[in-house]
């Protein structure tokens, strides 16, 4: 058994749809940073702030000064650029990852699903030589060349992308998603000037449909895409669903990534064979197949059984399976305490918003003051910060150790937050009398947040007829 | 997509046999059609149906932010000739000082409309800076305005206006026109000082701060010319921003992202007029003393009260769509017609109630915190439900962005 697995993946799979994603993944990463340079956002996530919401466990990753975080990017858009065209490639890719996931550890509140998702598959590829197909690489040094390539390669790529669907697929299984078809029902009704399709958006259904489409594109697409039949249509669905998360909201780079990913459910070589039919179409002479080259690369290249390697490859898909589970851990919605929430493929599931007062008090004072968290955070930071309990927990420490290097005795901080998801009405998310000053930062379960409010959110409806507003005109 | 590519896939697609690659194909096109749009984040040139959210923002548009502009032209001329009357017959302040309350009354409406032409034009879209130039608050260098007093040089208000970083606007006449202190802002080693060119003209000090605020009333009548310019159909046309706001080449690109500006114009009651304006004086935030009257806003004519409730009304009037009772179409119909009428109703509460709270705070400001702290805590904890409200279930209801966050991906 053990065997005969360990042949099927060691099987010889044409390097090209693997090549072909290496490039995708390369170009579409390049562009970003370019994006990310030329919207000045360097200064505003990197410069402008004054204090850096740690990732647990990364507390010693600190911003550079300008103008090393704009060098980061500029490095970050010519290494993504090589990786791309496969030049100089394993350096490209290690340093691609390394600086990728630095400027991403700096700041908690710039985190976002397909960044940690960048950060995974550039990792993988750190290990995959994806450069001995259709590369600078490879045609400067033709030894190199590797028309194949083991088949558990392009197994791990797979898996990987097919991890996110599935979770992001779980992540929807909830009442709000699929019951009260929140948060789209609000988002949907903000955005029914959408070219094209904007007209579909007042179709009261719509809301409902779209979520319960959501949540079988994300949780059935892998094994349609798995499948040959059904492969085509499910590619056609995921393209039509990332063109419509494009068009409906800003989220970046994600849909492109996402399209990429879904061409490595492709036979291995649908690169070729599409430039053979544009060849075709194009009427120029088929390349010709050096088969005896391919085959006896194929025995040269398809790699060593490694137990060592195999470990650490199932290393990382169990921990890959397991770390979008330990949500399961912390009692109530994690939608609302958030714990669990990160790296768990949570995509685009909640609207959350809130406001957040910290109450300052310390020994000897007469009163309390209130510190708002615009004193230390941007409005992006205050924003992604306001929904987050964890990082609620991080600025009032940190104001804490600010109040006392001021001087201050016996500082407390308490919270009055008041936030609301999915349209529910704004609840106390901190418990307001716990002093957070106190409360250890740790993955622990957090008992000064309190349980998730209950009721429905707010009901799905496009936009109503305007009653109340037709009947003010007509009183007038 | 490029019609050659277009046709390149049509092409392709008839020679494909097998209908999932057909699909694939067509696909694929939709997908690179759509690489070449920005997404929902505006830009310009959507095109789409504005439905409701459009209505709500040309009525904010020509119902409350175009007639205050305009009251705000005919305020601030007012106030112009109110201060030349004044500088030609001495002692006679008191019709000037009440048409600076005037102008005040409507300009501290529009503080909350800090949207388009009046706003920053590094900050916001369409951003022109005229509000630095009509109100700078809270920047105003009084030794600067000192210095200039003595200095003249009041004739050539465009001369005045050149001076880079100087004093201007309603800020700088309030003070040159209700203060009465006789000494100067400025520190001793300052030269005004030093070579007692201050002292030497004391006498005509008086004269000489409603000169200056003649000239700088001039300027502030221009501005407000110039912002009723920026938003009239035969000038600048920032009015159809908020009448078409989908039309090619527009600023906002939706009305959402026109609705996401007049929002983030309202969180100036958030940030200037609950934390600046009331809880910094009361010594509830930023104030290191138990309490700092004089971070008050009006330091002169002792207008801070009625500069929050003009804020309150302006930001009222934006919400309601107009003044209560006289109301059209303003953000509390999208909360209804989003099905949250409760949300609107405790909005339009807690703005009475806040109202209600400031105009119940005896005397001024100033008074107030010796006398009557507890009436002004109660006037600053009501605008702070409105805050609460409009930073929690206004923004996701409406699915609005707080300021400065509608930059950055999501997911």
């Amino acid at each position: 058994m053990l065997a005969r697995v360990r042949e099927r993946l060691l099987e010889p799979r044409d390097a090209a749809s693997l090549a072909a994603f290496r490039f995708l993944f390369g170009a579409i990463l390049s562009l970003s940073s370019l994006r990310f340079l030329s919207n000045g956002w360097v200064e505003r996530f990197y410069v402008r702030p004054t204090f850096f919401f740690k990732y647990w466990g990364f507390e010693w990753v600190q911003v550079l000064p300008e103008p090393w975080m704009t060098a980061a990017y500029v490095a970050m858009t010519v290494l993504a650029a090589f990786v791309a065209i496969g030049f100089l490639y394993r350096f490209s890719i290690v340093a691609l990852f390394l600086l990728f996931t630095y400027v991403e550890l700096i700041d908690v509140t710039n985190y976002l699903n397909h960044y940690y998702l960048v950060s995974l598959l550039a990792f993988l590829m750190c290990f995959l030589p994806l450069h001995r197909a259709y590369s600078v690489d490879a045609w400067l040094r033709p030894g190199r060349l590797a028309p194949v390539l083991p088949a558990w390669m392009l197994y791990l790529m797979r898996f990987q992308i097919g991890v996110v669907y599935f979770y992001a697929g779980i992540a929807k299984l909830q009442p709000d998603w699929l019951l009260h078809a929140q948060p789209l029902g609000i988002w949907l009704a903000a955005r029914t000037e959408t070219p094209i399709i904007g007209a579909l958006l007042t179709w009261p259904l719509m809301p409902h449909i779209m979520s319960w489409a959501g949540f079988l594109n994300d949780t059935l697409v892998v094994p349609f895409l798995l499948w040959k039949k059904t492969r085509p249509y499910a590619f056609a669905t995921v393209a039509l669903f990332h063109v419509c998360t494009h068009l409906l909201f800003v989220i970046g780079v994600f849909p492109f990534l996402m399209v990429s990913g879904a061409t490595l459910f492709f036979d291995a070589d649908w690169p070729r064979r599409l430039v053979a039919r544009l060849r075709a179409w194009f009427r120029a002479p088929p390349i010709p197949a050096d088969t005896a080259e391919v085959e006896t690369r194929r025995r040269r290249n398809t790699g060593r059984w490694s137990a060592v390697g195999a470990a650490l490859v199932a290393t990382y898909c169990v921990l890959q399976v397991l770390l979008p589970l330990r949500t399961y851990l912390y009692p109530g919605d994690v939608l609302w305490h958030e714990q669990g929430m990160r790296y768990s493929w949570r995509v685009m599931v909640r609207e959350k918003n809130g406001s957040i007062r910290y109450r300052v008090r310390w020994r000897d004072a007469e009163r309390e003051v209130q510190v708002p968290p615009s004193r230390y955070l941007t409005s992006h930071q205050e924003r992604e910060m306001s929904g987050q309990p964890d990082l609620i927990l991080q600025l009032a420490r940190h104001i804490a150790h600010d109040f006392e290097a001021r001087g201050h005795e016996d500082v407390q901080v308490r919270v009055d937050a008041l936030v609301s998801l999915n349209g529910r009405r704004a609840a106390p998310m901190i418990d307001p009398d716990v002093d957070l000053a106190r409360e250890p930062d740790t993955i622990a379960l957090m008992h000064w947040i309190t349980p998730s409010p209950p009721g429905s959110p707010l009901p799905a409806y496009p936009e109503r007829p305007a009653r109340v507003a037709e009947s003010k005109q007509a009183a007038r | 997509m490029r019609e050659a590519e277009l046709e390149m896939l049509m092409t392709l697609t008839k020679r494909t046999s097998r209908p999932g690659e057909t699909l694939t194909l067509i696909v694929l096109a939709a997908v690179l059609g759509s690489c070449s749009s920005d997404g929902a984040s505006g830009g310009g040139g959507g095109g789409g149906d504005t439905g409701r959210r459009g209505e709500v923002l040309a009525a904010l548009g020509q119902s409350v932010v175009a007639p205050l502009i305009a009251e705000l032209e005919a305020e601030t001329t007012s106030l112009e000739t109110a201060l030349a009357e004044a500088t030609a017959a001495a002692g006679g302040r008191d019709g000037a000082q009440a048409a600076w309350q005037q102008t005040m009354a409507t300009w501290q409406r529009l503080e909350v409309m800090q949207f388009g032409p009046l706003g920053a034009s590094r900050e916001v879209m369409g951003g022109q800076d005229l509000r630095a130039r009509i109100y700078s608050w809270p920047l105003l260098n009084r030794c600067q305005i000192d210095r200039q007093t003595v200095q003249d040089g009041y004739d050539d208000p465009d001369a005045l206006e050149a001076v880079s970083g100087g004093p201007i606007g309603l800020g700088a006449i309030e003070y040159l026109l209700f203060t009465d202190d006789p000494s100067n802002d400025c520190p001793p080693f300052d030269a005004i000082n030093v070579d007692g060119t201050w002292d030497s003209m004391a006498d005509m000090i008086p004269q000489r701060r409603l000169d200056y605020a003649a000239a700088l009333a001039t300027l502030v009548r221009r501005r407000s010319e110039e912002l009723a310019r920026a938003w009239a159909a035969d000038g600048g046309n920032f009015i159809e921003e908020m009448t078409d706001p989908s039309r090619s080449g527009a600023v906002y690109g939706t009305a959402q992202e026109g609705l996401n500006a007049v929002s983030d114009a309202m969180f100036y009651l958030e940030k200037e007029t609950k934390d600046m304006k009331l809880a910094t004086p009361l010594g509830i935030s930023g104030c290191s003393t138990e309490q700092c009257p004089d971070r008050l806003e009006s330091l002169w004519a002792f207008w801070s009260k009625e500069h929050v409730i003009a804020n309150l009304r302006g930001f009222q009037s934006l919400y309601l769509g107009g003044a209560p009772g006289d109301d059209g179409l303003g953000f509390d119909d999208l909360l209804r017609d989003m099905g949250a009428d409760d949300v609107a109703d405790d909005m339009e509460t807690a703005l009475t109630a806040a109202l209600d709270a400031t105009e119940a705070v005896p005397g001024t400001f100033r008074e107030a915190l010796t006398e009557n702290e507890p009436a002004m805590r109660e006037a600053f904890m009501a605008v702070q439900v409105v805050t609460d409200l409009l930073k929690s279930d206004f923004l996701s209801v409406l699915d609005l962005e707080a300021p400065d966050r509608a930059a950055g991906d999501n997911d």
